[in-house]
């Protein structure tokens, strides 16, 4: 084949044009195309006739052939174990039947073969360090692991307790079995499910080949842990509850395992909604299909699934009951509110724990009132706006004043007075924003927006109608899209926030057509919050010194402004842990705001704060100690009681406290938090997180029965005002076990130290040096609590992590040192 | 050797940034990663799939790519590297047992069973191989269009989001390379 580049061209294009043609009109197109040109017309002509003839052919890929060769192993020895046949295949290798062969008794034991290809060291490595929690789950629900070794060829293999049995979702559809019946079973495994939890083990790849049903209606489930052992990403010393998998059966995974996130008990609690769902309906809640692999984990990531009522059709496979009709009846309202809410896709707003799933499936069963509550839009937004101090407000003006207020951003309220002809056209474009979204309000539908309407409720109905309303002024279309969006992310709300501004952005760049504005910056500076927000930190720090270089292009731009905003890309530097670079740029910052700042500008005191806590990051106390006192000193200029005076208590109080001086650090914590308290009330953020600075130093302060008190309080508050994600939360359950420990009391501690440490593997990252402190604290009560190896284990490792965190002197480090120590090894 | 996602990640930016250097590592990465992943799929401890380039492809772009910070236009040069590392794999894999065949000459194969379930002659695969490289002389995307949906099975939405050109005109282009496809290889057995 001796073909030019150019003449295949002409080929191409011949072949693109006949090819669509019929046969006829074909021929004679060919002949006016090549009518001087024989050889191209053979060419084309054969690669025509190729076409009719080819078929299907090379349209199937060829990987098929590398199918084949498996490799026998029934009638083999492997260890001391005499295999008799293939049970099946699963996610992670194949399993036989087996008994040993030096039993006389030749009791059955499951052999799970592990597959070719993995880390055959590292999972060896872990199974050691395993299999005494492992051994150690007794439970009659659950199957038992019984050895494990290497095959004499190294591959891996586990032994487990046979377990004769169908799978649960077969068993269901054969028996045609009721719902009542289905929850029954359902109940059997939540009750293993949450015993295993308790040990602190996570299973991490339920579904329902791992969960089998005896001829006695006994359930087992099969395989716990051993992801974790197959995990080529875990370390061998952290507990089973940790650590992101790529998930062996992407159908039952949580959103968080899906994105390589730390898996949690939440993980489970997932996992059993999807069986849950499949149970009663025959499906999953995202069928993937055929749908390439990257779609089908988009929609379980993005979308919300049908809820199983309305999953229920005539096809659905194994329903029983004698209509689809009835079981749609027996479905709605509190056993889809139930699926729905373990189906949640952020962790903390699903049930806490999988003992309250299971609860809740008997309350139904029980015909008393259920705990999940409908996962509507209000209920979400109501809580978020509660959280965040929104202004809820009666139908009316007021919501529209409200919202047309919020027409300039932060920073455009700080350089407003940069600008007063622009601050005047705003002016006049607000009264227009006030009547558009009156409009919205009083036009909304009375069932969409009841009497009682929030903000947010509000703007969700305004976005559809900004491009009709301001069809002719884009500049307005833009601005309302910014001030939107800026409100979204000033609550807390950047999933939203982000589609908003980046089509700010875009419209903003088509109105500077070019040029460099301060608009233009001041978008891209808004949509690095929001990445900020996400935690995509690279992301954010890049587009805020985009905007910054910007700021810094235009004239007339306030220095002290500019430096706020280089402030802010410290902070996301030393989000990064590139805590010298951001302690370099935090004291460039002050230095500049020391000079050019107004006497009652608060942009310095809280500068100097941000840079004194990058200090007490970098260990680095005593340099930290008198800029906290200056912050605090500046704000109390303006006004002793600010908030934010409390604020910088705060990690005043934490760095006094590493320095060792404890007496120091609790008049700065009881400060903080008096003053926090009175300024925002008990419940909000910063007075909570004062109030985990406090908790802190009266722990090692020795006053543990106030600590015992106060961490009640905030428990009690738990998931009412306080969400699972606050790390206030978490310190409370840690300080509260770390004192009941010590008065006495080794179960409750233990108890309240465990709670404590779930709740921040499930916030913070798995190497932050605050899981270890946590962790540490669990290892010595499981020692209190005559479990020496589990918690030996955890001591060690709590200690290694803060010693690779914060250094071998750190106070932290060195409390889990002397931790580790009293153990007596 | 263990390439961390953020290494990949790394080197599909500079990959796209026109760093050759970055494509000769990030291969034998990628390659690895498939090898691995065809022979678990081999063993079918997948389940109810169905062996299928297109899955083990998307599944090593799961495991060895961060997601969070990979842009489209690393995911396309992510996949077209991936193709080619299928091609190799499963031209490697059909020599190897062209080899075998001819050492056992005269014995009649009942080796047959693949080819039964569908999957194409091992000559084939190495004749497409052949054909390929002629074609990437004079038109090197068509040729990369044949590695994608030959080799690594993507779809002609996928290829044409990888390729960086609309669907109609994939599916043009495809229709041609399999007519040329089925014209050289029956002149050239």
């Amino acid at each position: 084949m001796s073909l030019s580049a150019d003449r295949w061209r002409i080929v191409k294009a011949a072949f693109a044009e006949l090819a669509e043609l019929p046969a006829d009109l074909r021929a004679i197109r060919l002949a006016e195309m090549t009518f001087n040109d024989p050889e191209l017309r053979a060419e084309v002509e054969s690669l025509l006739a190729a076409a009719d003839e080819v078929g299907e052919r090379f349209e199937r890929p060829p990987v098929a052939m590398l199918d084949g060769a498996l490799e026998p192993v029934v009638g083999e020895r492997i260890g001391p174990y005499l295999v008799v046949r293939e049970l099946g295949r699963g996610g992670m290798g194949t399993v036989y039947e087996a008994h040993r062969a030096d039993d006389a008794f030749q009791k059955r034991v499951a052999l799970k073969m592990v597959a070719r290809g993995r880390d055959t060291d590292a999972i060896l490595r872990r199974f050691r360090y395993e299999r005494q929690i492992l051994a150690r789950l007794e439970h009659r629900n659950i199957a038992a692991l019984l050895d494990g070794g290497v095959t004499a060829s190294g591959q891996p293999y586990f032994v487990m307790e046979y377990v004769e049995g169908q799978r649960i979702d077969h068993y269901c559809a054969e028996r045609q079995l009721p719902v009542a019946e289905r929850l029954k079973l359902f109940r059997q495994v939540c009750a293993a499910v949450h015993y295993a939890h308790q040990n602190l083990v996570v299973h991490r790849d339920l579904k329902p080949s791992n969960i089998l049903v005896g001829t006695d209606g006994t359930v087992k489930l099969l395989d716990f842990g051993i992801a974790k052992l197959l995990d080529p990403d875990a370390a061998p010393d952290e507990p089973l509850t940790v650590t992101g998998v790529a998930p062996m059966t992407t159908a039952y995974a949580s959103p968080e395992q899906l994105q390589g996130f730390p898996v949690t008990t939440a993980s489970d609690v997932y996992s059993l909604g999807v069986i849950l769902y499949q149970l009663l309906t025959g499906r999953l809640p995202f069928d993937g299909g055929d749908l390439p692999l990257l779609e089908a984990r988009r929609r379980m990531l993005e979308s919300v699934p049908v809820p199983p009522s309305r999953a229920v059709t005539t096809t659905a496979a194994g329903a029983t009951d004698p209509s689809t009709r009835r079981l749609q009846r027996a479905l709605a309202g509190e056993l889809d509110n139930i699926v729905m809410m373990a189906l949640r896709k952020e962790p903390d707003r699903r049930y806490t724990s999988v003992e309250s799933l299971g609860e809740d499936v008997l309350r139904f069963a029980a015909g008393l009132p259920i705990r999940a509550t409908p996962d509507s839009l209000g209920y979400r937004l109501g809580k978020l706006v509660r959280r965040n101090r929104v202004a809820v407000v009666a139908t009316g003006v007021a919501l529209a004043a409200v919202v047309g207020g919020a027409g300039v951003s932060v920073w455009q309220a700080r350089t407003a007075r940069l600008e007063r002809d622009r601050a005047e056209r705003e002016r006049a474009k607000a009264e227009q924003v006030t009547e558009f979204f009156r409009n919205v309000i009083l036009t909304a539908s009375p069932t969409r927006l009841g009497p009682r309407v929030t903000v947010l409720e509000a703007i969700d109905a305004a976005i559809p109608r900004i491009d009709s309303a301001f069809a002719a002024d884009l500049w307005m279309r833009t601005a309302l899209r910014s001030t939107i969006g800026t409100t979204f992310y000033e609550i807390g709300l950047p999933d939203r926030a982000g589609p908003m501004l980046r089509e700010a952005l875009a419209m903003q760049e088509t109105l500077d057509s070019g040029r460099v504005t301060w608009a233009g910056a001041t978008a891209i500076y808004n949509v690095a919050g929001v990445e900020l927000q996400l935690g995509r930190l690279a992301t954010a720090e890049s587009l805020f010194r985009r905007s910054m270089a910007l700021y810094e292009s235009l004239p007339d731009q306030d220095p002290a402004e500019i430096a706020k905003g280089w402030g802010q890309v410290a902070l996301v530097v030393g989000n990064q842990g590139r805590t010298a670079e951001a302690i370099d740029l935090s004291k460039k910052v002050v230095d500049l705001l020391r000079s050019r700042a107004g006497p009652r500008d608060r942009g310095l005191p809280v500068a100097i704060a941000n840079y004194a806590s990058l200090l007490t990051e970098a260990g680095r106390f005593a340099e930290a100690e008198p800029l906290y006192r200056e912050a605090v000193t500046l704000m109390e200029a303006s006004n002793p009681r600010d908030p934010a005076v409390g604020a910088f208590l705060q990690p005043l109080a934490i760095n006094l406290l590493y320095a060792g001086r404890v007496a120091a650090a609790e008049s700065a914590g009881r400060r903080s938090l008096e003053i926090t308290e009175a300024a925002l009330g008990p419940d909000n953020p910063t007075t909570l997180t004062a109030l985990r600075g406090l908790l802190n130093v009266l722990v090692d302060a020795g006053k543990c029965p106030e600590a015992i008190e106060r961490a009640r309080g905030v428990i009690a508050r738990r998931g009412t005002v306080i969400p699972d994600s606050d790390l206030t939360l978490g310190s409370a359950y840690l300080q509260l076990g770390e004192c009941l420990v010590a008065s006495g009391d080794p179960r409750g501690g233990l108890a309240a130290l465990r709670e404590g440490v779930r709740l921040r593997e499930a916030t913070l990252p798995d190497d932050h040096w605050a899981l270890a402190y946590g962790r540490s604290l669990l290892g010595m009560a499981l020692v209190r609590n005559g479990l020496p190896v589990d918690g030996e284990r955890l001591l060690r490792a709590g200690h290694e992590r803060l010693v690779a965190a914060l250094g071998a002197d750190h106070y932290r480090t060195r409390q889990a040192a002397a931790r580790l120590a009293e153990t007596g090894r | 050797m263990h390439t961390s996602p953020a290494e990949i990640t790394r080197l599909l930016g500079a990959v796209a940034s026109g760093d050759p250097d970055a494509m000769e590592r990030l291969l034998p990465a990628v390659y690895g990663e498939l090898k691995v992943l065809a022979a678990s799929y081999l063993r079918r401890e997948r389940g109810d799939h169905t062996l299928s380039p297109t899955a083990l492809v998307h599944e090593a772009y799961l495991k060895l790519v961060d997601q969070r910070t990979v842009n489209w236009e690393g995911r396309s040069h992510f996949f077209g590297i991936a193709a080619q590392a299928m091609r190799r794999i499963l031209v490697d894999h059909a020599r190897r047992r062209i080899a075998k065949k001819r050492g056992r000459q005269l014995q009649v194969t009942l080796d047959t069973s693949a080819e039964l379930a569908g999957a194409p002659p091992d000559e084939e695969v190495t004749a497409v191989d052949e054909a390929l490289a002629r074609l990437a002389t004079v038109d090197p995307r068509q040729a990369r269009l044949v590695e994608l949906r030959y080799f690594a099975g993507l779809s002609i939405e996928e290829a044409a989001e990888v390729t960086g050109v609309s669907p109609a005109t994939v599916k043009r282009d495809w229709a041609l390379a399999r007519a040329w496809l089925q014209r050289e290889l029956r002149s050239g057995t």
